[in-house]
């Protein structure tokens, strides 16, 4: 049986809207399930300990990416139940990874699906999968404004409203204890490598007058330090704030995602 | 296998890459590639190659598999294979490799010892590739 966690606020409030197409194809592809409303992420722990006992085939998390990294922090404890995911938010990028493009494909998945292994990232208490982007906050905003929608077209909020180049902060990253970093950071990706033994890769962008740099690194602990605290995004939510240590830790959580050769698209 | 001037700008291959306005201080060790066009002060030790960019700043003990110099290195270079010095490159230490190429305009201060080729290993790699294109 599958423990289906929606979270009813995610993504817009999008569950309301899908709930009677999603009860559908669910009980179509003859999932058996069953289904709770999480009205606070906080409660997913409780939620989680009250079906210790229950025989779970995998917990699904069906909304954006907070409600993602709260049931994978909580599942850090419950080593052998996989984790599925269902995108109920545009940007879900693990669900993408998992090849999880829509909630429907997501749901095919729990009916047709190859286990993997996902490694985990720490950042304090909290686990990690996936990427996470580090950047300064006006970065992130001008980034928001040039992301083009017809919207934003017609209200004409398409262009910059500064030059990006100038969004940098200093930085000091220091990586496994062996190296340190020192750069006006502009960007910085960190993703989470699927296999053990691979250290996590991370993008840095820097400007070199206007042209933009890109510099290469492979690590298993990052510690960054600013001078402009700068939020660490997962998807996009700050999920801490620099000075912070990332830490790709030897554990993993089992994962549902499509198949290699994946028969869901003939479905569509 | 030795790398042509157009490998020297695609990251895709590399293991680690130092933009221009990046500082790196420490010891960088792996497995992949390495390439430098900022400044790097230390140690590297990788079984992979190692390329320093035309606007790359070394100061560091090198060990790798081939080294290809464009922009500055201050410190002993050990090459398992092959050392090149390009045009815009300057190299300031004593260097040890299997073979070691020097271009015009590039240049050497130091020693440099050259380490016996194994039989196994071809000395040189057929050339009928390049005749190939200068008759098209």
């Amino acid at each position: 049986m599958y423990l289906i966690l929606v979270n009813p606020k995610a993504g817009n409030q999008r569950y309301r809207r899908i709930e009677k197409s999603f009860t559908n194809l669910l009980n179509k592809l003859d999932i058996k399930h069953q289904l709770v409303m999480v009205d606070d992420l906080a409660n997913i722990e409780d939620i989680l300990k009250d079906h210790a006992k229950t025989q779970l085939t995998a917990v699904v998390a069906v909304g954006g990416n907070g409600t993602v990294n709260t049931v994978i922090d909580a599942l850090a404890d419950y080593r052998n139940l996989p984790l599925a995911i269902v995108p109920i938010s545009k940007t879900n990028h693990l669900a993408s990874i998992l090849g999880a493009k829509d909630w429907k494909t997501g749901l095919k998945i729990l009916a047709q699906h190859e286990k993997k292994q996902l490694r985990l990232g720490k950042i304090g208490e909290k686990y990690f999968a996936g990427s996470l982007v580090v950047s300064p906050k006006r970065t992130l905003i001008a980034n928001f404004f040039e992301r083009k929608s017809l919207l934003r077209s017609f209200v004409g909020t398409n262009t910059r409203a500064t030059p990006k180049e100038e969004h940098h902060v200093a930085c000091t990253i220091k990586l496994d204890d062996a190296l340190t970093v020192k750069c006006q950071l502009h960007t910085m990706a960190i993703y989470f490598q699927d296999e053990f033994g691979k250290k996590m890769k991370i993008y840095l962008t820097t400007y070199s007058g206007k042209v933009p740099e890109e510099s290469i690194f492979r690590a298993d602990q990052i510690e960054i330090e600013s001078s402009l605290n700068m939020p660490i995004i997962s998807g996009n939510e700050p999920v801490a704030h620099t000075p912070v240590k990332i830490q790709a830790i030897a554990k993993t959580i089992p994962v549902l995602a499509a198949p290699s050769k994946s028969p869901l698209k003939k479905t569509k | 296998m030795a790398k042509d001037r157009k490998d020297f700008a695609d990251p895709e291959h590399l293991d680690t890459l130092i933009g221009k306005e990046v500082v790196v201080e420490g010891k960088l060790d792996g497995e992949g590639d390495v390439q430098i066009n900022g400044q790097f002060i230390g140690e590297i030790a990788i079984v992979g190659d190692l390329i320093v960019g035309e606007h790359g700043k070394v100061k560091a003990e090198i060990a790798a598999k081939n080294v290809y110099v464009g922009g500055e290195v201050e410190g002993e270079i050990e090459a398992k294979e092959k050392l090149q010095i390009l045009e815009t490159g300057r190299v300031t230490g004593n260097v040890t490799s299997e073979a070691l190429s020097i271009e015009p305009g590039g240049i050497l201060k130091g020693s440099s010892q050259m380490q016996e080729i194994s039989e196994d290993t071809p000395t040189a790699n057929p050339t009928f590739e390049v005749e190939e294109e200068k008759l098209e």
